[in-house]
């Protein structure tokens, strides 16, 4: 099988294109055609497809530009939400973590004060102590420096979500 | 892109396609001279129409959605049909229908003879045999007429490899028009 090129492939290829092919072309060009393998093997895959491209063109009605428009700005529109939500997911994430960390907490120190679970249940003011408890164990000064904390880190997180974009 | 962006963005009613460098009257325009070229490439060389009907709307999605790099006409139809040529290989790495369910209609449909042309008729089992590389090379070198360097950045084989696989394609093809699609 040898790739070198036809010295005539050139030639085809232009009648081909300009659609000379075949009442318009060369007698003589029609005549290598005929007695060249890799001439006749273009003009017979490239006339046979061309014909199957023209007859094909009508073949199906396409569907309204104005569909395909409107599914794009559909499509992006939902890019535009997803870009949104998916910081506003990690936020309310770390919010739901920090609120059962500090239910946790709460439990904890209730179960702790009331000497147990079942203390806990039939002491009803258990929960209520055991906040004042932690709240004073802890400190409202530690508690306001921990409420600041998160606030920041809240804003540089959203800030870095969509300092990105 | 800023919260405030996003609400503008979402706001405004004549949302344009972002990244998009056509206005809706100059893709309907676009469209009208593209889509058909488009869906017989892809009708063609996966031997599908209703797959064709669905990655074609889908690669005008794309190229809409897709910050397009496509500068005039001729360079968004070949960006055009490199998303069609790309959503086409996925369609065939994906695993094969297994369900009765999953298998279009089209699939089970009766050709009407009236629609079936001469050449086509020919041509259809012939492309057949073909693998679907060289039916997509075969395709876009001589029914839309694509340069080597223009078939390679469509279908991402290398420039240098698409003058041998071509000319292997289309001897094949020859081969099996001249024996009547049968060889």
């Amino acid at each position: 099988m040898s790739l070198m090129e036809c010295k005539r492939s050139t030639d085809v290829r232009e009648v081909l294109a300009s659609g000379h092919w075949p009442e318009a072309c060369p007698t003589e060009l029609r005549e290598h055609v005929n007695s060249c393998r890799r001439c006749g093997d273009a003009v017979l895959v490239a006339t046979t497809l061309r014909k199957a491209r023209a007859s094909a063109l009508p073949e199906r009605p396409v569907v309204s530009p104005s569909l395909i428009w409107w599914r794009a700005q559909l499509r992006q529109r939902q890019v535009v939400i997803q870009k949104v939500s998916r910081p506003l997911i990690g936020a309310q994430l770390i919010a739901l973590m920090i609120v059962v960390c500090v239910a946790c907490g709460l439990a904890a120190e209730a179960v702790h004060t009331s000497g147990g679970w079942q203390g806990l249940v039939h002491d009803a003011a258990g929960v209520g102590s055991a906040v004042n408890s932690f709240v004073s164990g802890v400190g409202t000064a530690t508690l306001t420096a921990g409420a600041v904390m998160v606030a920041l880190l809240g804003a540089v997180l959203v800030y870095a979500a969509f300092g990105r974009e | 892109m800023t919260a405030q962006q996003v609400v503008q963005a979402l706001q405004r009613e004549d949302l344009t396609i972002a990244g998009s460098p056509m206005d809706s009257e100059e893709f309907a325009a676009f469209y009208e001279r593209s889509a058909r070229p488009l869906w017989a490439y892809l009708a063609r060389t996966s031997g599908d129409p209703a797959l064709a009907d669905d990655l074609m709307q889908e690669s005008f999605v794309r190229f809409l959605c897709a910050a397009s790099p496509a500068d005039g006409e001729v360079d968004a139809r070949r960006y055009l049909f490199r998303i069609g040529t790309n959503l086409l290989r996925d369609h065939w790495r994906r695993p094969k229908a297994s369900s009765i369910e999953d298998v279009g209609e089209a699939v089970f449909a009766v050709t009407s003879c009236v629609e079936v042309l001469d050449s086509q008729a020919l041509l259809m089992p012939a492309l057949g045999k073909l693998k679907p590389r060289e039916r997509q090379l075969v395709w876009l070198a001589h029914a839309e007429e694509y340069s080597h360097k223009e078939i390679a950045e469509i279908t991402g084989l290398g420039s240098a490899s698409i003058r041998l696989l071509l000319f292997r394609a289309r001897r094949k093809l020859a081969t099996l028009l001249r024996d009547g699609g049968a060889a």
